[in-house]
């Protein structure tokens, strides 16, 4: 049997993914209310001074998203831990850089649906105004969703098979983050506010290049991660 | 002149003076450290004799 | 050489850079001339740049040794890897908690934001990571290859860290650094980074021993792992 080459293999562990994350709603559906529990968690620790909630308003959102992807990226390895489906995905020549892209991006796309849902949800409760384009935000979601994926799926897997999992896959990733948290957080208030200074072509390149380091290191050294 | 003088006072030499008690605390934790952290590679030393 | 004779000789080294550090502290305490700006705070300085040096230092050996071992599995990178990890957070903790107390008289603050000693306070926390993986890893076969890779990952966001945290910071005031340009200075500082690079040696050989011990310890009982690969001891 030909060894199916690294996009398709790619799309389908993509949609196998989508798929599994769609067949268990409820626990997306989980995730949706606990991101939208930490927004009003920051609302009420830091306000209720409205004008200064609003000038946090693009940190508290990449807060929630860090918070939330360390649920989401736990969630995408138990499943394959409690139906050890990572060894039956070793056994079929699948290339194993396919699991990582596979997974990463899925993992991306799950956080990002969950950036652009909370963004509504800032501009109700904080009262914040997107001054920017839209695609500029759009943006910034995108790539630094795809920035917390990378090491995030990486980390994931490792945390997925030792002990402690909870706690270590978070003191792994934050710390890895933060460049990727600076830049988002800033990039996303600059939209919210206005940039007169021009500094959000820069952010943008961080985060870019934050994306490219990452996703190349990790389909790199996943399939180290997974070997037996 | 005097006014000058009071002036030149408030302002000072420009130079931090003093300030032995943060060399002393610097200087104190930065032993005290390393000697712990030499303990604790004394007391888990490996026994001779091999494994 | 036989084993008293290396005793002997360890015990001569160890003796040693005990003396050439009380040396060196003798010389940035007393001999060195207070600073024109910060006065005797500067002596401060004996301490903190060496211990981060060392620090980077042993993060570099980290970095070297995770590749080593991800490139030709072996005991001896592994725990090499595992010592520099620990002997960066060590001498990164006091290094920092060093430059802290330095930043009170002289910046006014214990902490400013400043992208050297931020990028290094997040480093820690990296690295106190890395050694909890260490801990929460049983199979030391993986321990070993995650313990790379996390490594890997850890090394390469530096520079990143770096330059993200001085555009971060750079929209508010920037700290500057004092230069030491006193000669007499210069050769205070000279003396320090030896002496604390001797007992970072020192540190790190018996570090190393500590590990190495207890890799083998863990791979000769049989029953550790039984799907044990045979790794190369070299």
């Amino acid at each position: 049997m030909r060894r199916p080459g690294l996009l398709a293999s790619t799309w389908v562990l993509f949609r196998k993914d989508l798929l599994l994350e769609w067949r268990s709603r409820a626990r997306v559906n989980a995730l949706v209310f606990f991101s939208l529990a930490t927004l009003l968690l920051f609302s009420f620790a830091l306000g209720p001074d409205t004008a200064l909630l609003r000038r946090g308003a693009g940190g508290y959102l990449w807060l929630a998203l860090l918070l939330s992807s360390v649920l989401a990226l736990g969630e995408s390895f138990r499943v394959e831990r409690e139906n050890s489906s990572l060894e039956g995905l070793r056994l079929v020549p699948v290339d194993t850089r396919a699991i990582f892209l596979a997974k990463g991006i899925a993992n991306a796309v799950l956080l990002a649906a969950l950036g652009v849902l909370l963004v509504p949800v800032l501009v109700a409760l904080l009262d914040v105004r997107i001054v920017l384009p839209w695609a500029r935000l759009l943006t910034i979601v995108g790539l630094g969703c795809l920035a917390i994926a990378a090491p995030g799926t990486l980390y994931g897997a490792i945390a997925s098979h030792a002990r402690a999992r909870d706690v270590l896959l978070p003191l792994l990733l934050f710390p890895i983050l933060i460049p990727a948290l600076v830049a988002a957080a800033k990039g996303t208030a600059l939209v919210f506010e206005g940039d007169p200074m021009g500094q959000l072509p820069s952010w943008i390149a961080l985060l870019g290049g934050f994306d490219v380091v990452y996703w190349g290191l990790g389909v790199v050294l996943f399939p180290r991660v997974i070997e037996e | 002149m005097n006014a000058l003088r009071t002036v030149l006072a408030a302002v000072g030499e420009g130079r931090i003076q003093g300030g032995w008690e943060y060399v002393k605390a610097a200087y104190a934790i930065c032993w005290t450290g390393l000697s712990l952290y030499a303990l604790s590679l004394w007391v888990r030393r490996p026994r001779e004799g091999g494994p | 050489m036989d084993a008293t004779m290396r005793r002997g000789l360890e015990i001569a080294a160890v003796v040693a850079i005990a003396c050439i550090f009380a040396y060196a502290a003798w010389v940035g305490l007393v001999w060195a001339p207070p600073d024109r700006e910060m006065g005797d705070v500067q002596r401060i300085m004996y301490a903190h740049v060496p211990m981060v040096q060392m620090m980077l230092l042993a993060g570099t050996i980290n970095f070297v040794a995770s590749i080593l071992y991800l490139f030709r599995a072996s005991w001896k990178t592994d725990a090499l890897a595992e010592a520099s990890a620990e002997l960066a957070l060590v001498f990164g903790a006091i290094g920092t908690t060093l430059g802290s107390i330095w930043g009170r008289p002289t910046w006014g603050v214990y902490w400013a934001w400043d992208p050297r000693l931020t990028t290094v306070a997040i480093l820690l926390v990296a690295y106190a990571g890395y050694m909890a993986l260490r801990r929460f890893v049983d199979d030391p076969e993986r321990r070993a290859v995650w313990a790379a890779v996390t490594a890997i990952i850890i090394a390469v966001d530096v520079p990143i860290i770096y330059f993200s945290v001085k555009w971060w910071k750079s929209l508010h005031q920037v700290q500057s650094n004092p230069r030491t340009v006193d000669p007499q200075m210069v050769h205070a500082l000279r003396w320090n980074i030896s002496a604390f690079f001797l007992v970072f040696i020192a540190f790190l050989v018996a570090r190393y021993r500590i590990a190495l011990a207890a890799r083998m310890r863990e791979t000769t009982v049989p029953e550790a792992s039984p799907s044990a690969r045979q790794v190369v001891v070299s």
